[in-house]
């Protein structure tokens, strides 16, 4: 009885402390003192996110049911829900407890902006960092694939034209043939380099649009893609980039990573953004091409989001604003 | 008598045009390999005079396959080649130990003679 009611006195105090606004970081040593639970910790939700973070927006763990060591005590604000108290299961459901966590809701609402903010900084700079590996991955790819591909046709044909030119004259047949065979490699060059030439950006976007260049990504493709693109006129072409992007690299994850068989692409253009959803009926799951994806969007104010479930296909969504 | 070479070089496509070309030039091409390790164990079954050796193969690198063929006793002479240019590789190639370089463009027996001769 002593006990409870010298924890009362201290959320009687904790309630005056919140009252003169505690700098930060007191509040979860308020708390803790209140409660009589040194451990305790504090979580705050990010509801857009749909994720716990620490007072630094770091993301943490909160246990879903109590267990033999420690609960958790939501705190709502507002009818909102703001925080989590992570304490000694000894104290889960007591009086003070509740008392505590309905007494803080507010100043846990306060702090809880700062740690989404916090949060959102540290996701921008991770974003940030991912999109400049992915620049760079980029890199290493186009010159692996201008190395492989073309480069290696160019020097087969630049040997073969030798070899040709010492056989004109004492074996014009055998010229011929080897002349025929060089051929074939400058044309495999320019098939090489015009798929490379592709892939770093469609000269069919940039010339005619989104809705010829969906038409043509989808029907490249090497399964069936249905493509629903209303958009008319043109987009602001980092958004056409970010659209192609979007699609194209969904379209390979469904492939590719999904193995799907069928695969539906709509795009539209509505209240000032440019929204893409692309459904596939492969065997979903994650997959990191999807990040990149994401990264490229965020630049652009946009986002992205996946509803996906192993074995019942999965949805890209992806929505970008045109302004 | 023909100098005996052996090519290494994970493109089908340079290996059939180096073999014609150097063929025609005079050279007898006594095998060919795709990578590092089945270059030097053709190379301790062939006995080639001179290995032309790509720089950049799947599982090793040439700079590499040359320190291990220099290893061994009677060893033949390297020649290293790549789509790259000598430049590419700065001192690399004076350090494998290789007798010299050729781009791959530029490969013609007259050159390949002048690097090992």
């Amino acid at each position: 009885m002593g006990a409870a009611a010298g924890r009362a006195e201290t959320v009687e105090e904790l309630i005056a402390r919140l009252a003169s606004a505690p700098a930060a970081g007191e509040l979860r040593e308020a708390i803790a003192s209140a409660l009589g639970d040194s451990t305790l910790r504090i979580a705050y939700w990010l509801p857009r996110q749909e994720r716990w973070v620490d007072r630094l927006g770091r993301p943490v763990e909160v246990p879903a049911a109590s267990d033999a060591r420690c609960a958790t005590t939501r705190v709502m604000c507002d009818g909102e829900l703001v925080a989590a108290l992570v304490h000694e299961a000894r104290i889960a459901g007591a009086q003070t407890t509740l008392r505590a966590a309905a007494a803080a809701g507010r100043a846990l609402e306060g702090e809880r902006r700062e740690a989404e903010l916090r949060a959102r900084l540290s996701d921008a700079v991770a974003s940030r960092a991912r999109i400049v590996e992915a620049e760079e991955s980029d890199r290493r790819r186009l010159e692996r694939n201008l190395h492989d591909g073309p480069q290696q046709r160019l020097v087969s044909l630049a040997l073969e034209l030798k070899l040709a030119r010492g056989k004109v004259a004492s074996d014009p047949a055998g010229a011929s043939a080897v002349l025929e065979r060089a051929e074939r490699e400058l044309k495999g060059a320019i098939d090489d380099l015009r798929e490379i030439a592709r892939a770093i950006h469609p000269a069919v976007l940039s010339d005619r649009g989104l809705k010829p260049a969906l038409v043509a990504l989808t029907h490249r493709a090497p399964v069936q893609v249905e493509l629903d693109c209303l958009v008319e006129g043109r987009l602001p072409a980092a958004v056409e980039s970010a659209v192609y992007f979007v699609v194209s690299e969904a379209l390979t994850s469904a492939v590719e990573h999904a193995h799907a068989s069928e695969v539906s692409v709509e795009v539209a253009h509505r209240h000032g953004k440019a929204l893409v959803q692309v459904k596939h009926d492969g065997v979903g799951g994650a997959d990191t091409r999807i990040v990149g994806l994401a990264d490229r969007v965020s630049a652009l104010g946009g986002c992205v989001d996946v509803d996906s479930h192993p074995g019942e296909g999965a949805v890209v969504y992806a929505e970008i604003p045109c302004e | 008598m023909a100098l005996r070479v052996l090519i290494v070089d994970d493109h089908p496509g340079f290996r059939t045009s180096a073999r014609l070309l150097l063929e025609a030039d005079g050279f007898d091409v006594v095998g060919d390999a795709e990578d590092g390790l089945s270059g030097l164990r053709a190379a301790r079954e062939l006995r080639p005079d001179v290995v032309l050796l790509d720089v950049q193969l799947p599982d090793m690198n040439g700079f590499d396959v040359a320190a291990r063929l220099a290893d061994g006793g009677d060893a033949p002479h390297v020649v290293l080649t790549s789509s790259r240019e000598l430049s590419d590789y700065g001192p690399l190639v004076t350090r494998s130990g290789a007798r010299g370089f050729v781009a791959k463009s530029e490969l013609c027996g007259a050159v390949l003679a002048s690097l090992v001769g």
